[in-house]
């Protein structure tokens, strides 16, 4: 039961106004993480205070101190200009999954819900059947084909995260295409090329985007995962999934070793999971409560 | 209705068979001649020859392929290269453990995911729902593998509370379901909040509350029963999930289950178990899917006469 006008105890109104920013947090916490991520990531080679790989084996095992912050490792490398180069790496992983996946489902799925009949039945089943594998077997099994290597294991996870955006893209532009403004470009003329790309693609745009940014928060962590396997990007790399598993060797001696670089694979992908999760909230009308 | 369940149910097998195809064609994509791997690299060309033959690799791909199904009907996935046994009874050896591990972990992160979602939700928008959420989304973004490694060297070899390695006793299985369970409930949790919130805000649950009924008996037996379709759908979706996290959980855990085998196989280039495994799995993925829909249809009519 609600009473109208009732002063509120002094307490609930600072936790009510605590609440309320925090509401809108996730798009800056998650964008200033994510540019953080990107800025390590650019100047690297000017905020890494040494060569990732260079090695001095008199300074191995060095736990974190004021020469190498975050330790050394077995063979004496500096893992804070490690950690920081990794940046570089995660950068590419997402760039170029994200980007293939993209490239390959989004039009697919347009032309599927655009066309309708068999063609969006055949791509949908497509999607149904991808489905059908759990995203890391998927990958583990391309990356058993291709061999192991960080270029075949970005091609694994972008295979594996198309269907996604085939069944964004295809359900968007079905809605897309009953709205009057499209029936009005049909009406006068335009061609389905024109249809999709100056009607459809800028509208869906967005709600894609979005997409895009919540799995790009699984990508670092399933690329960074079969790295850790051994499937993915090789040592001596400066990704962090494969510096962890150098690390995993020498846990309880050198823990330090997989602590930092597990704690920037967790912040780039709640960064990315925060910022896809404000970006929502903020542009997708549907979750505008 | 009827319609409902048989065109479901008549999916599954041909979902089955094009996947089935596909995992096939792949692994004979693999690099390496499977024959001169099984004869040993010093075995002369008349050895592998007959070895192929036994294998049935110097047939035509069709032919191949044809064989493969009916093993597999039999319950044959052909012979490991890597032990010289037979993968299905690899598989047999190693699936009771991953199904234990998957098991608890699947029904932590549903125990986890509901409680929380559904906190979450009767607090919605104040603090506690905050802090809920913000560990879910920490819960979705932490590397499972990474929080495996701290826990373990944490609780097993500082503490030593826990078994480190292997699957020796319920002791054993604390750490590899808590980590693998972490991420699946915390998107359970996400979905079960959204779809609370949702329902609380039906015209039938202020019906319920002005006729008094309150607490518990109103978020869980008119509330959450009515946002199930939702969660159950993101639960069953998250299955896969687990099963493919548990390759790199059992990894890291050392756990004798199929998802190590997985990685073992890929390493010794043992295709017939890659083959196995890929097929076990989407097997039971597409299973438990169907499972989903066809709760889905029992939980809410409307689905089905769609």
């Amino acid at each position: 039961m609600k009473t109208l006008a009732m002063p509120k105890p002094a307490a609930t109104r600072v936790w009510e106004q605590v609440a309320a920013t925090l509401r809108y947090r996730n798009l800056a916490v998650g964008g200033a993480l994510v540019l953080l991520v990107v800025f390590v990531g650019v100047f690297a080679p000017w905020l890494a205070p040494r060569n990732p790989y260079a090695q001095d084996l008199s300074a191995s095992f060095q736990p974190p101190n004021l020469h190498h912050p975050f330790g050394t490792d077995e063979y004496g490398r500096d893992m804070l200009s490690r950690v920081l180069y990794g940046a570089r790496l995660s950068m590419l992983e997402i760039a170029l999954s994200v980007g293939m996946a993209l490239a390959v489902g989004v039009p697919l799925g347009m032309i599927g819900g655009y066309a309708g009949g068999i063609l969006d039945s055949a791509i949908l089943w497509i999607a149904d059947i991808l489905y059908s594998f759990p995203g890391i077997v998927l990958a583990i099994l391309i990356v058993a084909i291709l061999g192991p290597g960080f270029f075949d294991s970005l091609l694994a996870i972008s295979i594996f995260s198309i269907p996604a955006y085939m069944r964004l893209a295809r359900n968007l532009t079905l809605s897309l295409k009953a709205m009057e403004y499209t029936e009005a470009a049909r009406a006068l003329g335009a061609g389905a090329t024109r249809i999709l790309f100056r009607h459809i693609l800028p509208n869906a745009a967005m709600p894609i985007l979005v997409q895009a940014t919540l799995t790009a928060g699984d990508v670092v962590l399933t690329a960074s995962g079969l790295s850790f396997l051994g499937l993915g990007a090789q040592p001596p790399m400066t990704e962090w999934g494969a510096m962890m598993a150098e690390g995993r060797n020498f846990l309880g001696v050198a823990t330090y070793l997989t602590v930092f670089p597990g704690i920037a694979i967790s912040l780039a992908a709640l960064g990315l999971n925060l910022l896809g999760d404000g970006l929502r909230d903020r542009f997708d009308p549907r979750f505008n409560r | 209705m009827r319609t409902y369940w048989i065109r479901k149910l008549l999916g599954l097998p041909l979902i089955l068979l094009v996947a089935s195809f596909l995992i096939f064609a792949a692994v004979r994509l693999l690099p390496g001649d499977p024959a001169r791997l099984m004869a040993g690299m010093q075995a002369d060309q008349q050895v592998v020859n007959s070895v192929r033959a036994r294998l049935g690799l110097d047939k035509p791909f069709a032919v191949q392929y044809a064989l493969f199904l009916r093993g597999v009907m039999h319950g044959d996935l052909g012979v490991s290269t890597r032990s010289h046994k037979p993968v299905a009874q690899e598989i047999a050896d190693r699936f009771p453990y991953t199904l234990a591990l998957t098991s608890v972990s699947y029904a932590f992160a549903i125990l986890l995911g509901i409680t929380a979602g559904v906190v979450a939700a009767i607090y919605g928008g104040k603090m506690l729902d905050h802090f809920v959420m913000l560990g879910a989304i920490s819960g979705a973004s932490i590397a499972n593998y990474w929080l495996a490694l701290m826990a373990m060297s944490l609780f097993a070899v500082q503490l030593g509370w826990l078994p480190l390695l292997g699957a020796h006793g319920w002791k054993s299985y604390i750490l590899p379901s808590i980590t693998l369970g972490l991420l699946p409930g915390a998107v359970i949790a996400r979905m079960c909040r959204a779809s609370m919130l949702e329902i609380l805000q039906q015209d039938y649950i202020r019906t319920a509350r002005a006729k008094g009924v309150t607490g518990l008996r109103l978020y869980l037996k008119h509330a959450l029963r009515n946002a199930l379709v939702p969660i159950v759908t993101i639960a069953g979706m998250n299955f896969g999930s687990l099963l493919g996290g548990a390759v790199i959980t059992e990894t890291v855990f050392n756990w004798p289950g199929v998802g190590r085998l997985m990685i073992d196989a890929v390493r010794y280039r043992d295709y017939a178990t890659i083959q196995g495994i890929t097929l076990l799995t989407v097997a039971l993925v597409t299973s438990i899917n169907l499972a989903v829909d066809l709760l889905i249809g029992a939980l809410d009519p409307r689905i089905r006469f769609e």
